[in-house]
């Protein structure tokens, strides 16, 4: 793209613009919709600089300064907030994230293509349950009054365990429903990243006497090298974005301490609460620290030698 | 922050569509324009007026809809209801009204009459001048003057009448049980504490679902019981002002005692192991299977919990009981707010159409609309037997779907049940009617409900957080004593005691004390 440009560069830019004017009309529904949804809504942020009143509006709220954030840095909560955010959201991506590679690979070198397809669509139907209705499940396996897993603890003589009303479950039980439920959506995109690879390579590296390990590490993985630090930025920019309805329907007293993150917060605070500018502080705050981790992502893998996504 | 953005971008297209709206229904009904700050003046006088003849008044209202599917404008009920009061409705109905609700504030377009919801942003609303103050013009209604004096403290903000309220009980805690295991154990009815302890033994240790095991539980109830049980102890009704002081039940000995009763009570698996995650709603189907021989509800739930339980079981039947006598020997019973949420009127509203909104609800408790919103149409779905409404069967499904849900619970202006004409309510129903008058005078009200604090208003969440958290951990045996003290301590330093302050200063601004 960058090199294209420049060799127009000669030509005056409406020149270049009546020219391919199709092209930008295509362009325009993509253009809008990053306007209207996701730039427009922006000019709310100044709600949190603000004491916002329906009443007043956006325009004639009286200014506070830094009051909101002030408020939130101090709650006794934040450092609780932040730890629960961080631990979560570190352990979906270095649990997760690997996960879904290692599928894509394993899928890879299967050679039976229905048995492929079915594993295929088995592990990434999940992806479409809403939360809801994985907590539900999750309740009624493991829950002590009709939970299953619990009933089978109690066959083999073990006391049931209390899954759902305690700190030390709360996290594994996060992380493995988000593995369960998006393991196979997340592995479609390196599943296609490796169809795209010259079937040529392969075939060198068999003529080179490479076995299937070998040319799973020195063709496979290169190839798609790319595509992993790609996928792993843009993760990265939603890193804090852990799934708040999966999160709000499984909270009770018993796991608080463990599972409170930023959404919920947010939600109970600023939404039902009703105190907008102190939940638009916080969702800044939050969006802040998301791109930072892809920018300081961004510039990692341009140091390491890679593209980046941009 | 994507959350963020979409709550946001979701209350844009809100407004926008709510301008819309407000511009479709301005053409017929132009003038409204008023200074928000007119919201303070009063305007009694030129109130409600013999004008029910000449053209009917528009009125749009944004109102909480429980039911499936609200019924199509201009329908049968409606045109009765319209021309009964001479108006024309429109009516917004929303399910998830508790979601919207803050954005609908936030959006700042507002129909005639919106529903407003007990929540800290709609005093804060009506401070700023938001909606009209409701109280000049009640003297001058016949129905809606007779509000029960702490319905209308509690609908309150600086003496500001927030809204009609939607009203409710003002004391509807109740203890509903199987009365025919009650009848097969030869129990009576509890009357303290500790045969009420000895009431739920005997259910949770009898086999009386048959099966040849012991997995009845005694009582059902969930986590919000936890200040019922503390008040049987004698601990206050959430907040109590006592010597100059605001005290929340939390920081008094009687709060510990209580959550020890409920610990024994969990500890012997009387009381159902999961009350402290699953919800009320959910405990319904246990109560209906017979695993479990009391359930701690409200008296609007007698009915239904009855229904439920004879249509499993053909023997079975269920009746409730007050349990008025706390441990110190004190009759009393937790008040409540009395009413669930308000109608409000936006001050953009023209002062001369308030009158008549209040009119209009005025008119719904006249006995021939109050009559319709009770026991529906005449011939329809009741018959009239020696003067007395008596509902016919197969209609009332129909009356809940038509009338009850789109219209007698979303505006609840009265307790209806009190204007309509006689009849002759179904066994359980009557039940709860008896139970809510007699419980009336033992009241110990809630003082806190028109006081206002504004750390509560920006830490309520995390305070309640942190009593709810403690309490529940001390039940479960997660917390011993000292822990349980440490987080009343906890509570105290992040911001209770500042809120305790806050609420006395508010009490004595109102009643002009020291």
């Amino acid at each position: 793209m960058a090199r294209n440009s420049m060799t127009l560069a000669k030509e005056p830019l409406w020149k270049s613009i009546l020219r391919d004017r199709w092209l930008y009309v295509l362009l325009l529904p993509g253009l809008l919709y990053f306007i209207i949804y996701k730039y427009l809504p922006m000019f709310g942020l100044i709600m949190s600089f603000q004491d916002y009143k329906p009443m007043f509006g956006v325009l004639k709220s009286p200014w506070v300064g830094f009051k909101h954030f002030e408020r939130f840095f101090s709650d006794p909560s934040f450092f609780m907030l932040f730890r629960n955010t961080l631990i979560i959201a570190f352990y979906n991506l270095i649990l997760y994230f690997p996960f879904t590679i290692i599928l894509a690979l394993l899928l890879n070198e299967v050679t039976h293509m229905k048995y492929k397809r079915v594993v295929q669509t088995v592990t990434y139907m999940p992806h479409f349950f809403s939360w809801v209705v994985i907590a539900s499940l999750t309740y009624k396996l493991l829950s002590t009054e009709v939970g299953m897993v619990n009933g089978i603890l109690e066959l083999m003589g073990y006391e049931p365990v209390n899954f759902l009303t305690s700190a030390q479950w709360f996290r594994p039980i996060i992380v493995f429903q988000g593995i369960w439920r998006d393991l196979g959506w997340g592995s479609i995109i390196f599943l296609s990243a490796i169809a795209a690879i010259d079937i040529q390579m392969y075939e060198v590296a068999i003529v080179e006497g490479a076995n299937r390990m070998q040319r799973l590490w020195y063709v496979t993985l290169p190839s798609i090298k790319g595509t992993i630090i790609t996928i792993l930025i843009l993760r990265l920019g939603r890193f804090l974005d852990l799934g708040f309805e999966q999160i709000y329907v499984q909270l009770n007293a018993m796991n608080r301490e463990v599972g409170e993150i930023f959404d919920t917060y947010i939600y109970t605070m600023g939404v039902v609460g009703g105190q907008y500018s102190y939940n638009v502080a916080v969702g800044m705050f939050k969006s802040i620290i998301g791109i930072i981790l892809v920018i300081g992502a961004n510039t990692l893998a341009h140091k390491l030698g890679e593209e980046g996504v941009y | 922050m994507k959350k963020s953005l979409r709550i946001m971008s979701l209350s844009l297209c809100l407004a926008f569509l709510l301008s819309l709206g407000t511009a479709c229904s301005s053409e017929t009904e132009p003038s409204s324009t008023a200074d928000p700050s007119s919201g303070n003046t009063s305007a009694g006088e030129t109130s409600v007026s013999e004008e029910s003849s000449g053209e009917p008044t528009p009125i749009s209202m944004y109102l909480v809809f429980d039911g499936v599917e609200y019924p199509a404008p201009g329908n049968d009920i409606q045109k009765i209801i319209e021309e009964y009061t001479n108006t024309q409705l429109e009516i917004s109905a929303y399910g998830n009204y508790g979601d919207l609700y803050p954005t609908m504030l936030a959006s700042g377009d507002f129909p005639d009459v919106m529903t407003t919801l007990d929540l800290p942003i709609t005093k804060d609303a009506v401070r700023s001048g938001m909606f009209w103050d409701i109280m000049p013009y009640l003297d001058s209604t016949n129905n809606l003057k007779d509000y029960h004096p702490t319905t209308l403290e509690n609908s309150t903000v600086d003496g500001k009448l927030i809204g009609i309220p939607k009203v409710r009980p003002l004391v509807r805690r109740t203890f509903v049980y199987r009365k025919d295991w009650a009848d097969q154990l030869g129990l009576s009815v509890p009357t303290n504490v500790e045969e009420f302890y000895q009431f739920l033994k005997a259910y949770a240790t009898s086999d009386l679902d048959g099966n040849g095991q012991q997995d009845t539980y005694g009582l059902i109830a969930d986590k919000t019981v936890i200040n019922h049980m503390c008040f049987l102890f004698g601990a206050p009704n959430v907040w109590e002002i006592k010597d100059g002081q605001a005290i929340r039940n939390f920081t008094t000995p009687e709060y510990l005692e209580g959550l020890k009763f409920m610990k024994k009570l969990v500890d012997e698996k009387i009381l159902h192991p999961e009350w402290s995650t699953v919800s009320r709603n959910q405990f319904y189907n246990v109560f209906e299977d017979g695993t479990g021989g009391v359930m701690w509800d409200s008296t609007n739930a007698i009915q239904m919990l009855g229904a439920r339980v004879e249509a499993k079981d053909a023997n079975a039947s269920v009746d409730a009981f007050t349990l008025l006598t706390d441990t110190k020997g004190q009759q009393r019973t937790m008040g409540e707010a009395g009413h669930l949420g308000w109608l409000s009127i936006p001050s953009v509203v023209p002062e001369e159409k308030v009158g008549k909104i209040v009119e209009f609800f005025d008119k719904t408790a006249d006995e021939e609309m109050a009559s319709l919103l009770v026991w529906g149409v005449e011939g329809q779905h009741y018959n009239v037997e020696n003067g007395n409404a008596v509902p016919i069967d197969e209609a009332a499904q129909n009356y809940e779907d038509t009338i009850r849900y789109p219209y007698k619970l979303p505006f609840s202006a009265v307790n209806y049940e009190d204007y309509a004409r006689p009849g002759i309510y179904n066994k359980y129903q009557q039940r709860a009617l008896d139970i809510d008058r007699e419980m009336l005078e033992y009241m110990v009200p809630n003082p806190i409900f028109p006081l206002d604090s504004q750390t509560y208003f920006e830490m309520g969440k995390t305070l309640d957080q942190i009593i709810e958290d403690a309490s529940i951990k001390f039940v479960s045996g997660a917390l011993d004593e000292a822990g349980f003290l440490a987080e009343v301590e906890r509570w105290r330093t992040t911001g209770g005691d500042k809120v305790a302050q806050e609420y006395m200063d508010s009490y004595n601004a109102i009643h002009g004390g020291k």
